[in-house]
C-alpha cells in the first residue's frame, strides 16, 4: 500500500514538472502565437490592409480604422448567444457614417456543414455590405426584414442577422451621444 | 512470421485498433470531417500511443498492480498535455480547429489498451513497436475515413494543409465536385462511413480467407494452417 502511494506521489509529482516545466517554456510563444492569430482575423475582417487599426483606450474592446491620418470607421467586437449552439462571436466593420464595410466571424460552434454559411469569408455574409441600420430591418425576409436567412440554418441565420442589427444599433447610439468618439 | 512482422501486421490490419477492435471511435468520428484535421489527430495519437507505450514499458519493473490504471491514465494524460502544448506553439490555427480533440486522446482506448495489454508486460523495443504500429493503423484508417467525407460531403480534398504546412498547403487543394452531400459532414455521416470501411476490410479478409481455404482443399498437404485459422 506504502509502495503505492509512494508510486502515484511521485508519478504525479513527475508529471507536473514536466507540464509544468512545458507551459513555462511555451507560454510566450502561445501567446504570441495568439496575439498573431488575432490580427489576422482582425485584418481579414476589415479586408482593408491600408487601414491601420488604433485601440482608442488599452481595455477598449472596439478599434478604430485609421488611413490617412483620418478616422475611417471602427471595428467592433460583436457576440450573441442566440445560435444553434455556444457563442458566436464576429468583427463588424462600419465607416464614419455608420454603415456596414465587412463582418466577420471570428468563431462558431455551430452544427458543422450546416453553419458553415457563417464561416468567415462565406458568400452569404457578403448581403451585410453596405446596409444601414437607418435604411434596413435586421430581421429575415420572412420576418419583414431584408435579409436571406438559409433553409435548415434558421437559427444560425437569424441569431447572426440580429447579432448585426444589435451591434449596428448600439454602436450608433454610442455615436450619437458621443461616447465612443474619443 | 518473425515478432516484428507480426506486431506490424496486427497493428495495421489483422487487429487495427480502429476497423477491427473499434477502440477511440469518439475522435476517430468527430474529428474526421476533412483530411487535415484527421491527418493531424492521426499524428498526435500515434505519438502519444508511442510515448506512452514506452514510458510505461520503462516503469512496468515497479508499477504497482493496485495502482497500475490510474498511473497509466497518468502517464497518457501527461504525454497528452505536453502534445497538446506543442501544437500550441507551433500549429496555432489548426489547434483552432481541433483543439477540443487533442485532451479527448486522454480518453481514446486504443492507448489505455495497449499500455494495459501490451506495455505493461513487454520489453521497450517491442512496447515501441507495438505502439508505432498499432497508431499507424488508427492513423490510416481516421486519414481515409477523412478523406472520404471530404470527397464526398465537401466536394474538396486537402482542405486547408495550410494549416499544417503553411502557405505552400494551399496548392494541395484539390477541388473534386460541385454537388457536396451534407449527411457526410455530420455525425450519421461518419457513422455510415466508418461502416463502408469496416465492412470492405471484412469483404478483403474474406476474399483472401476463402482462397486460402480453396488452396488447403486442393493441395491438402502442402497448406500448413488448418482451414479454421482465422486470417
Amino acid at each position: 500500500m506504502k509502495a503505492a502511494l509512494l508510486m502515484l506521489v511521485l508519478a504525479a509529482g513527475a508529471a507536473a514538472l514536466l507540464i509544468g516545466g512545458l507551459a513555462t517554456a511555451t507560454q510566450q510563444r502561445i501567446a504570441q502565437n495568439q496575439v498573431d492569430y488575432d490580427l489576422q482575423q482582425l485584418q481579414r475582417a476589415i479586408k482593408n490592409l491600408s487601414m491601420t487599426l488604433v485601440q482608442p483606450t488599452p481595455d477598449s474592446t472596439h478599434f478604430e480604422l485609421w488611413s490617412d491620418n483620418l478616422r475611417q470607421g471602427f471595428l467592433l467586437p460583436l457576440e450573441t448567444t442566440q445560435g444553434y449552439n455556444g457563442t458566436i462571436r464576429a468583427w463588424l466593420a462600419v465607416d464614419q457614417a455608420g454603415t456596414i464595410t465587412a463582418v466577420s466571424t471570428r468563431s462558431h460552434q455551430e452544427t458543422p456543414g450546416i453553419g458553415d454559411i457563417i464561416n468567415a469569408g462565406a458568400p452569404w455574409l457578403d448581403q451585410f455590405y453596405d446596409r444601414d441600420v437607418r435604411y434596413h430591418q435586421f430581421r429575415s425576409k420572412r420576418l419583414g426584414g431584408d435579409f436571406d436567412h438559409v433553409t435548415g440554418a434558421t437559427i444560425t441565420s437569424r441569431a447572426y442577422i440580429e447579432m448585426v442589427g444589435q451591434g449596428l444599433k448600439a454602436h450608433a447610439h454610442r455615436f450619437m451621444t458621443g461616447d465612443a468618439d474619443e | 512470421m518473425s515478432n516484428a512482422q507480426q506486431l506490424a501486421l496486427d497493428g495495421v490490419w489483422r487487429n487495427n485498433p480502429a476497423l477491427v477492435q473499434l477502440l477511440g471511435l469518439c475522435p476517430l468520428l468527430a474529428v474526421s470531417q476533412t483530411l487535415v484535421t484527421s491527418l493531424t489527430l492521426g499524428l498526435i495519437t500515434l505519438a502519444v500511443l508511442v510515448a506512452a507505450n514506452t514510458l510505461i514499458s520503462l516503469l512496468k519493473r515497479t508499477l504497482v498492480d493496485d495502482v497500475r490504471l490510474p498511473l497509466q491514465i497518468l502517464v497518457i494524460a501527461t504525454m497528452v498535455s505536453a502534445a497538446d502544448l506543442l501544437m500550441q506553439s507551433y500549429f496555432f490555427e489548426l489547434y483552432q480547429r481541433i483543439g477540443l480533440f487533442i485532451a479527448l486522446i486522454v480518453t481514446n482506448c486504443t492507448i489505455l489498451g495497449r499500455t494495459e495489454l501490451f506495455a505493461r508486460r513487454n520489453p521497450v523495443m517491442a512496447s515501441m513497436a507495438d505502439g508505432f504500429w498499432m497508431g499507424l493503423g488508427f492513423l490510416w484508417a481516421i486519414t481515409l475515413l477523412g478523406g472520404l467525407r471530404e470527397v464526398i460531403g465537401r466536394g474538396t480534398l486537402f482542405d486547408g494543409m495550410a494549416q499544417l504546412l503553411g502557405p505552400a498547403g494551399d496548392a494541395w487543394r484539390i477541388e473534386v465536385h460541385q454537388s457536396p452531400v451534407l449527411i457526410m459532414m455530420l455525425a450519421p455521416g461518419a457513422f455510415l462511413a466508418l461502416g463502408c470501411l469496416i465492412a470492405l476490410k471484412n469483404c478483403v479478409d474474406g476474399y483472401y480467407e476463402s482462397r486460402k481455404t480453396d488452396r488447403l482443399l486442393e493441395h491438402p498437404a502442402s497448406g500448413e494452417s488448418s482451414p479454421n485459422h482465422r486470417a
